[in-house]
């Protein structure tokens, strides 16, 4: 249960004003679809400000000369709080054992308030200067509490347990309306799909933006949809981004992971390749994500019974799962199975047993394709106590064939940054360093937390491991 | 140097292969009804037609694609290990017994100073198939001398001295011919959409039907010392820096290599046809048809001027032919292959195979290779693709992440487990990273020549 007692009040208020400009950002499907096209129960779009604490600065704008205040605060500086905000005495920013503080996790006060984003806004490991100027890390700002996007906006609002349900659901919808369709190249109704769709960062945010960037709400309303395993592994993230330790996968050219494909930073560009049966998706800015969507085809369902997930080709997981669709007019309607459980920054790690029905429908103005609106519904049993869903519209920005159309530039990631004693250390050539070659499927971000920064910490002995294979 | 071979004229087996293989070579050449400036001529070999040279071990418990049988385990080449082929008159010094291949340089073009072995057989000599024995390197036995694939059928058929020049010429006739096409989804060959299996026909590229000199002589002189450099230390010093060993990128060339890639996953839209291909690491192709490239930067290009891994493709299509222009690669390595620059530009051709009914069977794939910097003319490569099925069947290209387990140890790869510590020296990337390894740890005592740096920004 959450503590933010004092803040429910505010947050149902932007929930009721947020609800009619909420319905604009879903497409109108025409019905009521049992699984898809779902008003969203409050939009960030519709709030006015972040959570924070973050600088309020232009992009490029640089640091006034006051290195302790180089621009305006969005948030409150520790010894600077509003009257109503209570300190609890111990928190996220002075605590020695994180553990030890679990009934805490459920109050937004334990991470002062801060949005999941701005944990990693307090020492600049995303953004210079850090928010928090002080050399303690005990004095790192705070967010605004009165501000939270409510549960109920990232939780499904759909009935399904499994993506399995969901996606039989939205088939036997799909074949009472006449379909599955099936196109040749004859007929094919999503040819202007092919193309570029705006990144995320710029002007793509007012299309894009959604709770998953963690701006927008505060890291209980996370944790509140993560089950008790996830909380730890979120809450030892934050609490070692606040002090600057940062484990982020790209860093060290480690795979981004399934979930980062939404998240702003980690994606640039969309560039779409669509045919009657594969639907290509490639976005990367560190490293690469592709989603090829089979068309018409059909999990193997075997594995399931004994713990396994659906999939297409052999019993690996995939880094980016294997996805199966098919057309209901000119929505595509898709399943991802068989993913690599992974980590992504500032948000929950998820599991292998984490599966997604995505829909991509067409947003058109005046009848003209402008876009595709990508809803996700994210089921992740072991991670998720239940599931959430995310919504963003890419709008398309050019063709194949306009002069102006950069070419998607495939990504080799070249490491040149190493965890020196569980610091990220920039190294040039010639540098010599200890390497110790990390577990990749063990969670090898948490081992150099724990062997560096967790000392004396009353780390509870699950002996579970995401990736075991016992 | 040194387009002059020392290999004498055609060996008598390439000579005979010439002869005997045009009906082989017709079937592995496009099928073209009209004769082009540019495109579709005949090859004039068939790879597959020739002799492995060897030195190396086939069959047997431990033998190349026989792992477990008992068969009998045959040696492949002129003279097993320790022994020496009768008729050949060994070097006094060659790169088996050499203590500075570098002095070696007007050897380099003599097979024997490669003991008449491929540039594979080399790479394998220290396996379990491998000719090394039981005091190599001194005992490395000898390929078959007998035998190359003759230069001939490597460099161009084509008179083309520049990519551009190349393109330009196939715009110009496919002009004439009416075109460029301009395909629609109804009109564009979707049915080239779909997988092709892993086997595309042996070409020479595959290393194991060629004399090293024979590689060495389409190259420049700083190539075929990098080219000199890894064969030696694959096969004298047994230490073998594999890009995909590290995790490192393949590089454009490695698309050609079999060991390299595996089925290929091809999508046909009008303004895109792309193509995915890799084992270690993936290799993604988008032809982006109708496009022009800029011309004002260090190569032509599409995007920012900076090479890209895979370089950037233009295209266009005479009916159901698709030609296409890659320019602006980065210089990598091929292992067992010679290295390339960021002049790197390649024409490549996809023209549709069709068996006697007219049916769509896969694709044939020319690419000519333009490299100043590397090449001292440019070369071709045919294979052929077969479509094995559609993309709504069978396992999906499965999207690679590398994760390195093996690292360079005080200069040799080497396997390491979770928690493993070693001293781990950060690499310029740019900078030839696996010819600096083999410097510093393992030519300590040879007279390596000035050279500039291919990848210097001065």
């Amino acid at each position: 249960m959450m503590k933010k007692r004092a803040i429910t009040s505010l947050v149902v208020a932007g929930l009721l004003t947020a609800a009619p400009a909420a319905a604009q950002k879903m497409p109108d499907i025409g019905f009521e679809s049992v699984g898809r096209g779902r008003p969203l129960a409050a939009s960030v779009l519709d709030m006015e400000q972040e959570v924070g604490p973050n600088w309020i600065r232009q992009f490029g704008a640089q640091p006034g000369n006051d290195p302790k205040n180089p621009f305006p605060l969005n948030g409150h500086r520790h010894d600077a709080l509003p009257r109503d905000y209570k300190p609890l005495p111990r928190d996220l920013f002075n605590s020695p054992d994180f553990y030890a503080d679990k009934e805490l996790w459920s109050d937004p006060r334990y991470f002062r308030c801060n949005s999941p984003q701005a944990t990693e806004y307090q020492r600049g490991v995303l953004a210079r200067p850090g928010v928090n100027t002080s050399d303690s890390d005990a004095d790192g700002p705070w967010g605004h509490c009165e501000i939270d996007m409510p549960r109920e906006a990232i939780v499904s609002p759909y009935g399904f347990k499994t993506a399995q349900e969901h996606y039989e659901a939205l088939k036997a919808e799909t074949t009472k309306r006449g379909g599955p369709d099936v196109y040749t190249f004859e007929n094919f109704p999503a040819v202007e799909w092919n193309g570029v769709y705006q990144r995320p960062n710029g002007a793509g945010a007012q299309n894009q933006i959604n709770w998953y960037w963690g701006r927008h709400l505060q890291i209980p309303t996370v944790l509140s949809v993560l089950t008790p395993k996830y909380q730890q592994w979120f809450v030892q993230e934050a609490y070692h981004q606040v002090r600057g330790h940062a484990m982020w996968p790209s860093t060290f050219c480690w795979p981004e992971g399934f979930m980062r494909r939404w998240y702003p930073a980690a994606v640039w560009e969309h560039y779409v390749i669509a045919t009657p049966d594969l639907v290509h998706v490639r976005a990367g800015v560190a490293r690469n994500f592709i989603q090829d969507i089979y068309v018409g085809r059909e999990f193997n369902m075997e594995d399931v019974a004994n713990g396994g997930v659906p999939r297409l080709g052999a019993a690996v997981p995939r880094w980016y799962g294997e996805t199966i669709g098919f057309w209901d007019d000119d929505v595509l309607i898709t399943w991802t199975s068989n993913i690599q459980g992974w980590k992504s920054h500032a948000q929950f790690e998820f599991s292998n047993k984490m599966q997604s029905i995505e829909i991509y429908t067409p947003i058109r103005e005046n009848g003209k394709f402008i876009g595709l609106n990508h809803e996700a519904i994210l089921y992740d049993e072991e991670a998720l106590v239940e599931p959430v869903r995310i919504v963003r519209n890419l709008h398309k920005i050019n063709d194949y064939k306009d002069e102006n159309q950069v070419p998607y530039a495939f990504i080799e990631c070249v490491q040149t940054i190493f965890s020196v004693n569980g610091v990220n250390t920039p190294l040039t050539p010639g540098s010599k360093i200890e390497y110790e070659m990390p577990d990749m499927y063990g969670r090898p971000w948490a081992k150099v937390w724990e062997e560096h920064f967790e000392q004396g910490m009353s780390k509870p002995d699950t002996n579970e491991n995401l990736f075991n294979f016992e | 140097m040194a387009t002059n071979s020392k290999n004498l004229g055609l060996p008598l087996a390439a000579a005979a292969a010439i002869a005997l293989g045009l009906p082989a070579a017709a079937q592995q050449s496009p099928q073209i009804d009209f004769k082009s400036v540019g495109r579709g001529a005949p090859v004039m070999v068939d790879a597959a037609e020739l002799p492995v040279l060897g030195a190396t071990y086939q069959g047997g418990p431990r033998g190349p694609g026989n792992q477990g049988a008992q068969g009998e385990r045959v040696f492949i080449g002129s003279a097993p290990p320790g022994q020496t082929p009768p008729g050949i008159e060994p070097l006094p010094r060659d790169m088996f017994t050499s203590d500075d291949f570098y002095k070696d340089r007007e050897l380099w073009s003599d097979k024997r100073y490669w003991r008449c072995n491929s540039t594979v057989a080399i790479e394998d000599a220290w396996t379990a198939r491998g000719a090394i024995g039981d005091n190599g390197p001194k005992t490395m036995g000898w390929g078959r001398c007998d035998s190359d694939y003759p230069r001939e059928a490597i460099v161009s058929p084509y008179p083309f001295k520049t990519a551009q020049e190349h393109y330009a010429a196939l715009l110009a006739e496919t002009k004439k011919r009416g075109g460029p096409t301009q395909h629609t989804y109804a009109t564009v060959p979707g049915e080239w959409t779909g997988r092709y299996g892993r086997g595309f026909g042996e070409t020479w590229y595959q290393a194991r039907k060629m004399q090293v000199s024979t590689m060495m002589s389409l190259l420049t002189p700083k190539y075929q010392q990098y080219l000199a450099q890894e064969t030696y230390h694959q096969g004298n010093t047994n230490v073998a820096h594999w890009q995909s060993q590290y995790c490192w990128p393949e590089g454009f060339m490695r698309r050609w290599h079999a060991a390299a890639v595996r089925d290929h996953f091809i999508t046909v839209t009008p303004q895109q046809v792309q193509i995915m291909t890799g084992v270690a690491r993936n290799f993604i192709t988008n032809v982006l048809v109708g496009r022009e490239f800029k011309m004002d930067g260090a190569v032509p290009r599409l995007g920012q001027d900076v090479p890209r891994w895979y370089g950037e493709t233009i295209g266009f299509w005479d009916n159901d032919t698709l030609i296409t222009w890659t320019s602006n690669v980065i210089g990598w390595k091929v292992h067992a292959a010679f290295e390339f620059s960021n002049k790197m530009q390649t024409i490549e051709i996809y023209s549709p195979n069709r068996d006697a009914t007219g049916k769509f069977v896969g694709l044939n794939h020319e690419a000519i290779f333009y490299d100043e910097d590397a090449l001292v003319e440019p070369i071709r490569i045919v294979r052929n693709f077969t479509k094995s099925g559609d993309l709504t069947e069978d396992d999906p290209y499965v999207y690679i992440e590398c994760i390195q387990t093996i690292f360079p140890v005080n200069g040799k790869a080497t396997p390491l487990t979770p928690g493993a510590t070693f001293e781990h020296e950060v690499l310029d990337m740019f900078g030839r990273p696996w010819g600096y390894l083999w410097q510093k740890y393992y030519e300590q005592n040879m007279e390596r020549p000035e050279e500039d740096d291919i990848f210097s920004f001065e």
